[in-house]
């Protein structure tokens, strides 16, 4: 049975659904991972995380593995349907929560979900649709979702969710990733953004296009950085670290400490 | 003989063979009235009794998830002799004894229903609230319902409401072909969900779809994944025979279902898209002429 997209809407109408977005190499992952974790201590629990990112940094950056993704999902639901293989497509789309909850990463305050790579060649809109669906079904046990995307917020609404209601928008001090800020601004409306400035320092600050306004800045962080070498979860940074505070201002000078 | 009956008598062997092996069995009977079966229970049954997702945190007991191994298997057959109406079977461990063992299948055999005590259901949740993950078991759920007038089609309805979970408070089933993974939420397990509240939840809600079932009769198996995997491969073989079963309805209505491949990479789909079209012509051209004759 299919969902009408108000049905959909309504399930996760109330639940803060939040996407990082911005240039690749911004720092998005790690933003991502240091926000999941004030959400989650600050009560925002159950958090649902997905990784948008093909090659899965969230899923490492907190110190997870995710042997299945959803992207794995869709590829199957596809491959069954065309090839005719043992299910009809009706079987496939109504076993697709099956496979998405088998693709969840679930722990006590939070389940993570990797988007992956997809292999299939193509558009598929209605394959994507019904995945939508399945997943409005899941997210809607969740408090909240937390979305480490691509670049931009289109491929949020066509693979995971058309019910994003926050976006936060990384740029560091480079042309481009204003560019991409500029091209998500024209997709979003405007009361949804946050825009964060990483690794940027006050000089950096200064040359930003009029208009734009950030919400905060966070330092760049050896500790950080030694962290994403020796690969290890950000999660155990220490409580006093520089980058982490700095998240954890910027929340609550936005009133998203306690959401 | 119905198509089914040789598998009916093959999985009543295979529990026999288990108990046989040494295999703990508890038996418990429901009542044979609809109400009856429904009053005793401890959670609700009905549409929209199920909250719909139950994540891990909140979940009590998961059941055949896919690394422990899972089956489910739905048989029919004309002869309500050949099933013992109203009894449900456990073999292996019960939902109660994951977190604590001092409501078993057990008590309800010997007390003849099970109503935890508080004392039970204050052990229950604080077991619940302790405990950081679930209790994974592998999981075979085995529904056998027999009717005098019971047909294929019955069958083929009734197959998809075996796994009704969104209709069981606590509940939540997934299901994929012959496998069946479900989890029973903290909540329902400290309202004292076992196998014996499922199996009268699911007796009650396949009586309440099809009053053509005379006698139905459910075993669930617990034990381990050898055990799964022998009434796995029963279960696949019984899901061929009911596709071939659907398959040769739909031939003697008229169609062969047997495609190979579907409607999007047809190469004949242009062909069938000109036949719809030329349907829609001819319904339209009915429908006015069915209009102009009313008028």
């Amino acid at each position: 049975m299919t969902m009408s997209g108000n049905e959909s809407a309504k399930l996760t109408a109330n639940i803060p659904i939040i996407s990082v977005c911005g240039k690749g190499g911004v720092g998005k992952t790690v933003f991502s991972a240091l926000l999941g974790r004030i959400l989650i201590e600050n009560g925002l629990s159950p958090l649902l995380m997905v990784d948008a990112d093909p090659v899965g940094g969230l899923v490492s950056a907190i110190g997870e593995k995710a042997v299945k993704t959803l992207s794995g999902v869709r590829d199957m639901f596809i491959s069954e349907t065309r090839n005719g293989g043992k299910l009809s497509a009706k079987e496939a789309a109504d076993h697709l929560d099956y496979f998405i909850l088998n693709a969840l990463v679930e722990r006590k305050d939070f389940s993570m979900l990797a988007m992956g790579r997809t292999t299939e060649k193509g558009c598929f809109c209605s394959a994507n649709k019904l995945l939508r669906q399945a997943m409005d079904k899941i997210i809607s046990a969740y408090a909240g979702v937390l979305i480490d995307a691509e670049a931009g917020i289109e491929q949020i609404n066509r693979d995971v969710t058309s019910q994003v209601n926050r976006v936060f928008v990384i740029i560091d001090a480079s042309q481009r990733s204003i560019d991409t800020l500029n091209a998500i601004a024209g997709m979003v409306d405007p009361s949804q953004i946050t825009i964060i400035a990483n690794r940027i320092t006050t000089e950096d600050l200064l040359n930003l296009p009029t208009g734009i306004k950030v919400a905060g800045v966070i330092p760049a962080n050896e500790t950080v950085r030694q962290f994403d070498r020796e690969g290890r979860s950000l999660w155990q940074l220490p409580d006093d670290n520089e980058a982490f505070m700095a998240v954890k201002n910027i929340m609550k000078s936005i009133n998203l400490s306690n959401p | 003989m119905d198509v089914f009956d040789p598998y009916i008598i093959k999985c009543t062997n295979k529990i026999d063979e288990m108990v046989a092996d040494g295999k703990k069995i508890r038996v418990v009977m429901a009542p044979p009235s609809l109400d009856e079966i429904r009053g005793g229970l401890p959670i609700a049954v009905g549409p929209a009794a199920s909250q719909g997702v139950i994540l891990r945190s909140d979940t009590f007991v998961e059941l055949g998830n896919p690394e422990a191994g899972s089956c489910s298997i739905f048989l029919y057959t004309s002869q309500p002799s050949l099933l013992c109406n109203g009894r449900i079977t456990l073999l292996g461990p019960d939902i109660s004894d994951s977190g604590i063992s001092n409501l078993t299948f057990d008590e309800v055999v010997t007390s003849g229903g099970l109503h935890s005590s508080d004392q039970d259901l204050e052990l229950l949740e604080k077991a619940s609230h302790r405990a950081p993950a679930a209790k994974s078991f592998p999981f075979a759920q085995i529904i056998m319902v027999a009717g005098k007038n019971l047909s294929e089609n019955d069958y083929e309805i009734l197959k998809t409401n075996q796994i009704i979970g969104d209709l069981i408070e606590g509940y939540m089933v997934r299901s994929f072909t012959q496998n069946i993974w479900s989890r029973v939420s903290r909540e329902a397990a400290a309202k004292g969900f076992t196998f014996e509240t499922l199996g009268k939840a699911l007796m009650a809600l396949l009586k309440s779809a099809n009053p053509k079932i005379e006698a139905i009769e459910i075993a669930f198996v617990t034990t381990n994944k050898h055990d799964i995997d022998i009434l796995e491969e029963y279960a696949r073989q019984i899901q061929k025979i009911s596709k071939e079963i659907v398959k040769e309805n739909w031939k003697i209505k008229g169609y062969d279902i047997e495609c190979a491949s579907d409607c999007a990479s047809c190469d004949d789909k242009p062909v069938c898209d000109t036949i719809r079209d030329v349907l829609k012509e001819k319904m339209k051209e009915a429908r006015k002429l069915k209009n102009h004759k009313q008028k």
